[in-house]
């Protein structure tokens, strides 16, 4: 296998990255050192997630090329039903499922055994997420039933091949015991075949995927830190997809390349300032108004370009279920802000710390912000860190302000309740991303989560993201998307504008064409 | 020298001592916690809360810095906390493409660089001199990864001799060769300017000394007084500024094993710095240490080969 790699690396050299009919092996790159771990249950960072789905599949999953829960479709399950009260659910699990290698057939067995890993926090990162579970049984050779304790919202999209939802087989899992961390046995169109330290995974096709054999046959997911070599690396044919900076400038630059598609993706990372309501002079909402009026949404998304950035006005990230526009808007109104300052005896304008990252896209973001915000004789000092310091600390409630920069899950309760519920409030014990103390939504959003009418969730949803505003918890800025380029001979067989695990899919239909 | 040698150790121990200390201390005093940053920014405060009790985090540290002590010196240097895999494996993986580099761009900067330095100084303020004194201006002012770019652009996108990934992995010694010329080349050169910069302060001292007024003057051919005689005077200053600056190198070649994508121990190191890696970390100063110390050993031991007056005491 290694002097095959050889021989098309040299094979790339020599005929200068013009792509041949013969093409199997699709080589990306990633913006990465090097992987971490590879155990799904495990994985948090974008280029782990984004070489999982290539492995594994859900119960069911998101049509591939789409990043919304609206477009759930059968994976491992072939079909479903759920009991009135929303509470039961049966799942049929397809035959003829093989485990990668010699690890047998997936049975409803595994399915269980693999979701309650999932919601193990001894053994798994997302253990919060499967909270509402209540057991979890194999009711036939290929049927398995779910009993929850509450109803969930929008309960299949904690199945899909994402986080907890990716399946894993149990008797790979328990023979590899440690090893699985950087061995991953799944279901799915592609197999892991190698790892070679700060370089590269290596998949290569399972020719017994159920939904056929892929056209692709080599997947070398390359580890490239700096951006640069990355942008080379493509121009020079040695890479065929790459993960882009998120920036206009990026994608101007590397659509210049002949032959390159430039895709923006779903789901958009959304930028927010996060005032905490507990700090004066934040505590005084004309000041957070203030704030509101002066940051210029329209200007912000010229500055990040208008290709990749969209300019966000609620507190849940648009497309997600349960979004709604109709909250409270804060026009850009330098004097209204000026005004609204002096109501609050600040005529001479008022001073906000931040704690900010180093990461460079972010902190040129900020610096934008606080120009901005020094129109309305608002001082915003900003104190960066270092980017695993910047978590800690704004966890630590340090912070007046705080910019951050989140995709989730795409239904408005994980979002909602992440950052802007009282439990999830930074400093407390049941801490998650709370950073404004924001609690003015609490009733809606606890009664969101158990409501059975997909309706009146909905208003529910939209009540909370009213009163969220309303209060301004948080003044939301922009929606950054993925960016990615890969050459225009890769065709993925589907029409891409999203991908829950940040990464374009490559399914058992991407070939290359000539 | 066998008691200069057991000398040399004796202090090198105690350094590695003082070093690890130092290393244990400060990571623990950065801000930002491993089991977060593995944890990833969704987790709650009960989970990172049990993984830190995991990774042994939640001890007092006067306990913590006894265990890794203990381990340090018995050869168990722990897993990484991000990995779960051991370090001095991850290590060990990517020390071989590191000394590689480092040791064929030493060797180029001095091929480079000594004979630069000498025909700068046997053309003092002639133009060979300025060219020479400009060049490794340059070389030395050049960013590391600013030039790694521009080698880039030219040799594997324009000219497309090289490829832009360097997996350091090839089987046959060509497909090496060819993987290692353009970091070893940029790492060379930034070597050869320090280098050249040394050489021809050093030869232009010995070259002003009178036994070479005396080997000229009884009809010594001008070659053999440069090479035989001066460049051996002039050496010592060369050997100790090379073992100095190997720690340049070291820093130079993280951010060249970056731009080429070459495995290795820069990319390691800022992997373990940005995830909070403590084990990780830990285990990279003691081996940075050590090649820091050895290489300071050897350099001492060298001026005996080079200057058979030297005596080791």
């Amino acid at each position: 296998m290694q002097r095959m790699l050889m021989t098309s690396a040299a094979a790339l050299l020599l005929a200068a990255g013009s792509a041949s009919a013969q093409e199997m092996t699709l080589n990306i790159g990633m913006a990465s050192a090097d992987v971490g771990r590879l155990d799904p249950h495990n994985a948090t960072t974008t280029p782990d997630k984004g070489l999982l789905h290539y492995i594994f599949n859900g119960l069911v999953r998101i049509k591939p090329g789409e990043a919304s829960p609206a477009h759930i479709e059968p994976d491992i399950a072939e079909s479903w039903e759920s009991s009135e009260d929303g509470l039961t659910w049966t799942f049929e699990i397809r035959e003829g499922v093989e485990c990668h290698g010699d690890y047998g057939a997936l049975t409803a067995e595994d399915v269980v055994w693999s979701l309650e890993r999932a919601r193990d926090p001894e053994r798994s990162s997302f253990a919060n997420d499967y909270k509402a579970i209540d057991t979890i049984t194999a009711t036939g050779d290929h049927e398995v039933e779910i009993v929850l304790s509450e109803p969930v919202p929008s309960l299949l999209g904690l199945f899909v091949n994402y986080h907890g939802g990716n399946i894993v087989c149990r008797e790979a899992v328990e023979a590899l015991g440690e090893d699985f961390l950087l061995n991953p046995i799944g279901t799915g169109p592609f197999m892991f075949a190698e790892y070679q330290p700060q370089q590269y995974v290596r998949l290569v096709a399972n020719e017994e995927y159920f939904r056929g054999a892929p056209h692709i046959k080599e997947i070398n997911y390359r580890y490239i830190p700096s951006d640069a070599s990355r942008d080379l690396a493509f121009q020079s044919g040695e890479l065929h997809m790459i993960y882009g900076r998120q920036d206009q400038t990026w994608a101007e630059r590397i659509a210049e390349v002949p032959g390159t598609n430039v895709v923006v993706m779903a789901p958009g990372e959304m930028s927010v300032l996060h005032l905490n309501m507990t700090m004066p002079p934040l505590d005084d909402i004309r000041v957070r108004r203030a704030i509101a009026h002066a940051v210029d949404r329209e200007a912000m998304v010229e500055f990040r370009g208008t290709d990749v950035t969209r300019a966000s006005i609620s507190p849940v990230p648009e497309g997600y279920l349960g979004y709604t526009a109709d909250v409270p808007r804060y026009e850009h109104d330098v004097a209204r802000a000026k005004e609204l300052l002096a109501e609050a005896g600040h005529a001479d304008g008022v001073t906000i710390n931040t704690i900010h990252t180093t990461l460079p896209g972010m902190l040129a973001t900020i610096e934008v912000i606080q120009a901005l915000l020094a129109e309305a004789d608002i001082n915003l000092e900003i104190t960066q860190v270092e980017h695993a310091t910047f978590h800690a600390q704004i966890r630590e409630d340090l912070s007046q302000l705080v910019h951050y920069s989140a995709a989730r899950f795409p239904v408005a309760d994980v979002y909602l309740t992440q950052f802007y519920y009282g439990p999830s409030t930074v400093g407390t014990p049941t801490a998650v991303t709370n950073f404004s103390h924001c609690d003015v939504a609490d009733a809606e959003i606890e009664a969101a989560r158990v409501e059975t009418d997909p309706d009146r969730q909905l208003e529910l949803w939209a009540e909370a993201q009213q009163k969220i505003m309303e209060e301004v918890c948080v003044v939301p800025v922009y929606e950054n998307m993925q960016l990615w380029a890969w050459t225009e001979n890769l065709d993925l067989g589907v029409e891409v504008n999203g991908s829950l695990n940040l990464s374009p899919p490559v399914t058992e239909q991407a070939r290359f064409t000539e | 020298m066998t008691a200069f040698i057991l000398k040399r150790v004796g202090f090198a121990v105690f350094t590695l001592f003082a070093v690890l200390t130092l290393v244990f201390f400060i990571v623990r005093v950065l801000p930002g916690d491993p089991a977060m940053v593995i944890l990833g920014d969704q987790a709650s405060m009960a989970a990172i809360k049990a993984l830190r009790a995991r990774l042994g985090l939640d001890q007092p540290l006067p306990v913590q810095y006894v265990t890794f002590m203990a381990g340090v010196f018995t050869g168990d240097w722990g897993t990484s906390m991000v990995t779960g895999r051991p370090v001095i494996a991850e290590i060990l993986n990517v020390l071989p493409a590191t000394i590689e580099l480092t040791v064929v761009s030493l060797i180029l900067g001095a091929a480079i660089g000594i004979p630069l330095g000498i025909w700068a100084a046997i053309n003092r303020n002639a133009i060979p001199d300025y060219v020479t004194r400009l060049g490794s201006l340059l070389g030395l002012s050049f960013p590391a990864f600013v030039s790694a770019i521009i080698l880039l652009l030219v040799f594997a996108i324009q000219l497309r001799w090289f490829p832009v990934i360097s997996s350091g992995q090839g089987e046959t010694f060509g497909a090496r060769v060819l993987d290692l010329a353009l970091p070893a080349v940029n790492l060379g050169l930034i070597m050869a300017a320090y280098i050249t910069r040394v050489t021809r302060s050093s030869m232009l001292e010995v070259l002003g000394q009178d036994f070479v007024r005396t080997a000229r003057a009884k009809g010594v051919p001008w070659g053999v007084i440069v090479w035989r005689h001066c460049l051996r005077n002039a050496l010592i200053p060369v050997v100790t500024v090379v073992g100095l600056y190997l720690g340049i190198l070291i820093g130079n070649s993280v951010l060249t094993e970056i731009v080429f994508n070459r495995p290795g121990l820069g990319k390691l190191i800022v992997g373990a710095l940005n995830q909070r890696d403590y084990t990780m970390l830990q285990g990279m100063m003691v081996i940075y240490t050590l090649i820091v110390v050895a290489v300071n050993l050897l350099t001492d031991l060298s001026y005996g080969l080079i200057d058979p007056r030297v005596k080791y005491k």
